[in-house]
């Protein structure tokens, strides 16, 4: 008997949540701070883009062809050039997650999104908290 | 469109990461990048004209005696309309997903006009919109996954 869509969210929140998986997505978004930083205090383009077009994406390949086409570019493209090839590892293993989840293309195409869109408020969440601490320590160390 | 999402997430990114990954070499050889911003708005905006530009850039990187580039925008063609005993193209798959009830049966040449024959007319009209549309729905998608990856190991290349 197939499972129910329903149920197989479930069971991706459930590896979402894993320690192994928190801790990888966590030091993706503290790498994001760490090449990107913020754009004078409000958080960097680049990251708000990477979460808008996951959020708004219809399928898991369009938010590959962004990171493509980011780390494509002729010119401006050196931070991505250096954080894509991880931000590609992690889409691609979420895409081998949905697969094992579920051998219906119909159930794996919303499985792969909502993975995608975890994944990604995980990522930007500890990309703020990597800001925010940042910018704690800067006023600590000014107003000293 | 949930249909088209599932084929774009599959065989079209597939495909077009394969296709890519054999042919960024190639399309490293010059300026490639305004080509190929090139190719993706012909493919967006007017694509039944991909394989025609692919052509043209062809002639043009022959006439440069840039053999490498030459054989990067007849690989482009292929991928549209096959050649070469190519395994996949995008009119193949247009052909492999026609619905039965647009399938056209062939004409009995000199056979005078039937009611069959007028069916058969309109089926004809039938069949060119139906490709239209699907040219319309898949090639920017495929293009754009492709134009992507291509750009994305030129780079790295």
């Amino acid at each position: 008997m197939t499972e129910s869509l329903t149920d197989l969210i479930r069971r991706a929140d459930l590896y979402l949540d894993t320690p192994a998986q928190s801790e990888r997505y966590t030091e993706l978004g503290e790498d994001f701070y760490n090449f990107f930083g913020s754009d004078q205090k409000r958080v960097s383009s680049q990251v708000r883009n990477l979460q808008q077009i996951v959020v708004s994406a219809r399928r898991l390949g369009d938010i590959e062809a962004f990171v493509k086409n980011q780390m494509g570019k002729a010119t401006g493209s050196q931070q991505w050039r250096q954080i894509g090839e991880s931000v590609l590892e992690h889409l691609k293993l979420l895409r081998k997650k949905a697969d094992e989840l579920s051998a219906d293309e119909v159930q794996r195409l919303p499985l792969r999104l909502h993975l995608a869109r975890e994944w990604v408020r995980t990522v930007v969440g500890a990309y703020l908290y990597a800001k925010a601490l940042n910018e704690m320590q800067k006023e600590k160390s000014d107003n000293v | 469109m949930f249909e088209l999402d599932i084929i774009a997430d599959t065989e079209l990114r597939t495909r077009a990461i394969e296709a890519a990954e054999k042919l960024f070499r190639k399309a490293g050889s010059s300026a490639i990048r305004p080509k190929v911003n090139g190719l993706l708005q012909v493919a967006v905006n007017e694509p039944r004209e991909v394989a025609s530009f692919a052509n043209k850039q062809k002639e043009r990187a022959q006439s440069k005696r840039d053999e490498d580039e030459a054989e990067f925008w007849e690989s482009v063609r292929i991928l549209c309309q096959g050649g070469r005993n190519a395994e996949w193209f995008l009119k193949k798959a247009r052909d492999e997903a026609v619905p039965n009830q647009l399938a056209l049966k062939p004409n009995t040449p000199g056979a005078k006009p039937t009611k069959e024959q007028e069916a058969q007319k309109n089926l004809k009209k039938d069949r060119e919109d139906w490709e239209k549309q699907w040219d319309r729905d898949h090639y920017p998608i495929f293009f754009r996954y492709f134009c992507s990856h291509l750009l994305y190991r030129v780079s790295a290349h």
